[in-house]
């Protein structure tokens, strides 16, 4: 089981070295090879969650924005003209 | 060789600060060019500055240069006063913290990209943090990751971690570690409930995993591509996320409630008040050192003179009271800092002249030390002569209340030990003090048994 564990592992780590893909580095800060390579991991998975959490901030706006105008519309016609 | 490079601008070879004739100058080397120009026409720049995010500057005469290599030279806008990363406060390192974030996010909206953000590259400038690297932008490649990541993470994300979730007093790790706290120390030293909040999971827990994993990689990584701009905002993204989720409440810590638990009658503080109000109506203008601020009320006298303070204490939670009223009230002119008296910041870095020492960073026109002296005599067994040399080296100007023995807050540093002191008197005070600086007015304080002097140097 452990052995396995390992294994899984290690084919992990490796196909993750293997997709390193960070080209010439021109800063003088050295990024560090880890910290690059985690971001490669993660990027699809927060970039993702940051297309969604736009989509749903604009959604909300959207539907925030509709309402308010629907209330200022109501809020707009002169006493006394309410069905 | 003295050609003005400042001491702690050599790493960069696209430019360094320097100089000349007492003014500080900012060379841009050749090499930065492309840099340099797609940072000032993309309009970065001019958003940057305009938002108070950037540092501005002006472009003087390439004639200042002091190499050959280089392309422009600038004049940045002065810091009214250089302080350092482990002087913050947790809410000051966290205001630093998403500024460099937004100075990110900005950079990639203008095809831009930050490429060092040491937190030694933020400064207070009118009570906010601002960005002072003009030379920390690069081209953003397209699939590249963020090549400051790593800094942002020691830099910000951990230390403000371990503050938030370990013991506030972790900042002074910045002290020692002056390219960030390294991520397995962080990892190591949080608690485990923080591997439950996927932030800190990722950008600390696992980076510090991944560090240790790749560390002996021999072979460099070969291309580009993975990461797309929406990817790198996702991480800017989830990098605020964490910092905003990060929080210190100041409470139980040595002088929090400072006032509160004094022995000063209603009359007696606002006699010292005044006092302290007069004696620096008298003075020149210029800044002010406020040492044992706390949380700085006497600080906004100065302040409200129009001096700029530099407001200092050794308490974490009276600092960060006093930055959050400033940040409340609006008050541009006092910047709250942390600092130990008893082991004030010395040089550090390459050679020791990288980052400055609390002395290099003065003199100041005047020091207020009010409240402190006994605590440097009786908890520090300072004899008088140190502190009053000391003083001497970082003001022209010294407003300083004496405590005597009498008094309740000193009879309780004595509660528990051998009382030692036996040249804790008024009268040694006197002599000590008054071998570095003349005594131009000595005022009892109001219902008390406190004396408030005013001193000069002469010369």
């Amino acid at each position: 089981m452990r052995r396995s564990r390992f294994v899984l592992h290690s084919g992990v780590w490796a196909a993750l070295a293997v997709l390193v893909c960070c080209g010439n580095a021109y800063a003088y800060i050295d990024p560090g090879t880890g910290s690059y390579i985690l971001q490669i991991v993660i990027a699809s998975l927060v970039g993702a969650a940051f297309t969604l959490k736009l989509f749903w901030k604009r959604l909300r706006l959207f539907v925030s924005n509709t309402f308010s105008k629907g209330k200022d519309r109501r809020e707009e016609r002169p006493p006394g003209k309410d069905e | 060789m003295n050609d003005g490079k400042h001491g702690g601008s050599f790493r960069d070879p696209n430019g360094f600060i320097f100089s000349k004739d007492g003014i500080l100058y900012r060379q841009v080397n050749v090499r930065c060019r492309d840099a340099f120009d797609a940072m000032m026409q993309s309009g970065l720049y001019g958003d940057l500055v305009g938002a108070e995010l950037l540092i501005d500057h002006e472009e003087v005469a390439s004639s200042l240069a002091v190499s050959g290599d280089a392309y422009k030279v600038l004049r940045p806008r002065l810091v009214p006063f250089v302080s350092y990363p482990h002087e913050w406060c947790f809410s000051q390192l966290k205001a630093a913290a998403l500024v460099t974030l937004d100075i990110q996010k900005m950079a990639l909206e203008h095809g831009m990209s930050l490429k060092d953000c040491s937190a030694f590259n933020v400064q207070f400038v009118g009570g906010k943090p601002v960005f002072i690297d003009t030379l920390s932008f690069e081209r953003y490649r397209v699939g590249e990751p963020w090549v400051a990541y790593r800094q942002f993470c020691q830099h910000f994300l951990a230390p403000l971690a371990l503050m938030s979730n370990t013991d506030v007093r972790l900042n002074q790790l910045l002290r020692v570690y002056i390219d960030g706290v390294p991520l397995d120390l962080a990892s190591s030293l949080l608690p485990l409930r923080t591997r439950l909040r996927l932030p800190l999971l990722t950008h600390i827990h696992l980076h510090a995993r991944f560090q240790r994993r790749y560390e002996g990689t021999s072979e460099k990584p070969q291309h580009g591509g993975n990461v797309s701009r929406t990817a790198l905002l996702g991480i800017v993204d989830n990098l605020e996320s964490a910092v905003n989720g990060l929080k210190f409440v100041p409470r139980g810590t040595e002088w929090g409630e400072y006032y509160g638990d004094t022995n000063y009658t209603d009359d007696g503080l606002r006699c010292k008040e005044r006092l302290v109000e007069e004696f620096l109506h008298g003075l020149e203008p210029g800044m002010v050192w406020d040492l044992g601020a706390n949380t700085g009320r006497f600080s906004r006298i100065a302040a409200v003179q129009g001096r700029y303070v530099a407001s200092f204490d050794v308490d974490p939670a009276a600092v960060e009271k006093n930055y959050l009223s400033c940040v409340e009230d609006g008050r541009r002119n006092i910047l709250p800092l942390l600092l130990d008296l008893a082991n004030p910041t010395s040089g550090m870095g390459w050679a020791g002249t990288e980052r400055m020492s609390l002395l290099e960073r003065g003199p100041a026109e005047t020091a207020l030390v009010l409240a402190l002296i006994h605590h440097l005599a009786i908890s520090n067994n300072l004899p008088f002569d140190r502190i009053a040399g000391f003083l001497s080296e970082i003001c022209t100007n010294l407003i300083v209340e004496f405590v005597p023995k009498d008094d309740s807050q000193v009879r309780r540093l004595l509660v528990c030990r051998e009382d030692v002191f036996d040249e804790f008197t008024q009268k040694h005070f006197e002599e000590a003090f008054g071998r570095f600086f003349r005594i131009v007015r000595a005022e009892k304080i109001a219902d008390s048994l406190r004396t408030l002097y005013l001193m000069k140097k002469d010369g």
